[in-house]
């Protein structure tokens, strides 16, 4: 049995993808704090573009990364798959940087290049993330319909209205 | 990774930089999509933890929600006799 990390560094994690070259969107906790929501999160969603040149790009660090099935009970240390990252599924793995869930597609058949649209783009000179925007990030936690992704829905909202605030000269 | 926040930008691909109305417009559609319990609680948010993320860089977000998130597990893995 492996010992990961139960919580992602999310830092480090976001610089093996891009590193790597991956394509991605960040949805999910993630994509919430980085547009400025103080939440927590203890894992890194993620929406891949399913070419199978960005499958294998991710699939060769997910190996690097000693990724196996979060939740197997049996422990068998299963690995993903090229055919499961390029399918429709939501993957749940354990990594050496702790907890990465690749997503095929979110929120009824939306995949990488539906969402891309509704990005916002967050560049630091050296990273360049596609982060999906809040009003998308609102309307795919309340279409869910599970409770622990309504509670976070006034946090997104209350977000979204204060960077819509006029700033202070 | 130490980030300046000056260098990091963000940009909307499809607008660059949206209009005020625009912003008005989408809060007001976003707000009346709520039913009336979720528009009660987006009333009653504590702002302030907000601000205080908005003010660091989009990395340091990152590295702060990962940090709360480590010393979070560590209480529950490692309770204090006087926690209990």
């Amino acid at each position: 049995m492996t010992h990961h990390p139960p919580a992602a560094d999310l830092n480090a994690l976001l610089g093996e993808l891009v590193g790597a070259g991956v394509e991605f969107v960040i949805v999910g906790g993630a994509a919430a704090v980085l547009q400025g929501a103080p939440v927590a999160t203890l894992d890194l969603d993620i929406v891949h573009r399913r070419t199978p040149e960005n499958v294998a790009r991710l699939l060769a660090v997910l190996e690097r990364l000693d990724a196996t099935m979060r939740y197997d009970l049996a422990y068998r240390n299963l690995r993903p798959t090229a055919e499961m990252l390029g399918g429709r599924g939501q993957i749940n793995l354990s990594t050496s940087l702790g907890p990465l869930d690749p997503l095929c597609e979110i929120d009824e058949g939306l995949g990488y290049e539906e969402l891309l649209a509704h990005t916002d783009q967050i560049t630091d000179g050296s990273i360049s993330l596609h982060v999906l925007d809040l009003p998308t990030l609102i309307s795919v936690k309340l279409k869910t319909g599970r409770a622990k992704d309504r509670m976070v829905v006034p946090l997104l909202v209350a977000t979204l209205q204060e960077r819509s605030e006029p700033k202070e000269p | 990774m130490a980030v300046d926040p000056a260098e990091v930008t963000v940009v909307a691909p499809n607008e660059a930089e949206p209009k005020a109305d625009t912003c008005s417009a989408l809060m007001a559609q976003i707000l009346a999509s709520l039913d009336p319990e979720l528009q009660q609680a987006v009333a009653e948010v504590d702002r302030s933890l907000i601000r205080l993320s908005l003010a660091q860089s989009p990395r340091d977000r990152l590295r702060s929600a990962s940090n709360m998130m480590r010393s979070l597990m560590r209480f529950g893995r490692d309770p204090s006799p006087a926690g209990r």
